[in-house]
């Protein structure tokens, strides 16, 4: 959950992109000696509004299939203001609306952290160009480094590389074991379907909340 | 044979063309590919296709459901008997094991 939370800051680190509905990016996610395939995408789009929907799956004998999806308004020369999130995973029958506390009790690096930053609040954290080599391939990018609480992101930015701009983030903490991951871009995807519908959606229940909120 | 089979597929698209509409159609086959496989700046591409995501584990789990025949009651009956012999003999070699093991020397 918590690196939910953070990969916010892999959507419009750079400047707003005129993003398409279907439109993302697939990352590997390393931790430990686990691997999970991480994937972002656009799944609505409107002139003031925008939604993103997250799904994180490990392969194995025992599978893990997780899908998150926020919603964000829009307004122009203000900050961007997430108006609901919901969580679904292969066990719940249906979607769950989150409360504002999945959002914002991540200790360490926090979503508004990042959260539609603009290129140039960003600046200060710049650290050089690099030449970044992927999965996906290799490309030019703008690599910063962000440290709080212990916690210190290394990521690298490709500005040309749409609609999320991250191609590469390094997480490490000396507190919290679980802030130790890398996620490197396999691939750039296009016309996915959203798997959250949010007319479908019910209040969280007891089952998830204490799931993820521990 | 099933590489004739899947020759014939490959063939059956372009037949009936003349030369001329065989190479634009070849053309037109090699740049789709190209464009699926890489970006201007040359990373990769996955075109999902209006499908969801899932993870692979889930994906194959989900197409073994679809395509897999249902199998039929004599199977079944087979496949259980063939579990009950399997425990059996596990049984067995697993009282041959203890025994070898408590044995006296």
């Amino acid at each position: 959950m918590k690196i939910f939370r953070l990969l916010f800051l892999l959507l419009f680190s750079g400047q707003l992109y005129a993003f398409t509905r279907g439109s993302g990016s697939q990352y590997i996610m390393s931790y430990g000696n686990q691997k999970a395939d991480l994937s972002i995408y656009i799944t609505e789009v409107s002139s003031n509004s925008l939604s993103v929907e997250f799904h994180m799956g490990t392969n194995g004998l025992f599978s893990i299939d997780l899908w998150q999806q926020f919603a964000f308004e829009i307004k122009e020369n203000k900050p961007i203001n997430i108006t609901s999130g919901l969580i679904m995973s292969k066990d719940t029958e249906f979607p769950e609306q989150m409360t504002s506390e999945f959002f914002y009790q991540n200790k360490g690096v926090q979503v508004q952290d990042f959260l539609f930053q603009s290129e140039k609040s960003i600046n200060k954290y710049f650290v050089g160009q690099e030449l970044v080599e992927l999965p996906a391939g290799s490309v030019m990018a703008r690599h910063y480094r962000k440290e709080k609480e212990g916690q210190v992101i290394d990521f690298w930015i490709a500005s040309d590389v749409k609609p999320i701009s991250l191609v590469k983030l390094v997480s490490k903490s000396t507190k919290v074991e679980s802030n130790n991951y890398v996620i490197e871009l396999s691939s750039i995807l296009k016309n996915v379907k959203a798997s959250i519908d949010p007319k479908k959606a019910i209040p969280l229940t007891k089952k998830t909340r204490e799931r993820f909120l521990k | 044979m099933k590489y004739l089979i899947l020759i014939m597929l490959v063939c059956s698209s372009a037949w009936g063309m003349t030369t001329d509409e065989k190479i634009k159609y070849l053309e037109q086959r090699i740049e789709k590919l190209e464009a699926e496989k890489a970006t201007s700046n040359g990373l990769k591409v996955k075109d999902m296709d209006g499908e969801k995501v899932k993870s692979k584990a889930s994906r194959a789990l989900s197409n073994y459901g679809s395509a897999a025949p249902a199998l039929s009651k004599k199977q079944q009956e087979e496949i259980m008997n063939q579990i009950e012999l399997f425990k059996k003999r596990s049984q067995e070699n697993q009282k041959i094991l203890d025994e070898i093991m408590n044995e006296d020397f």
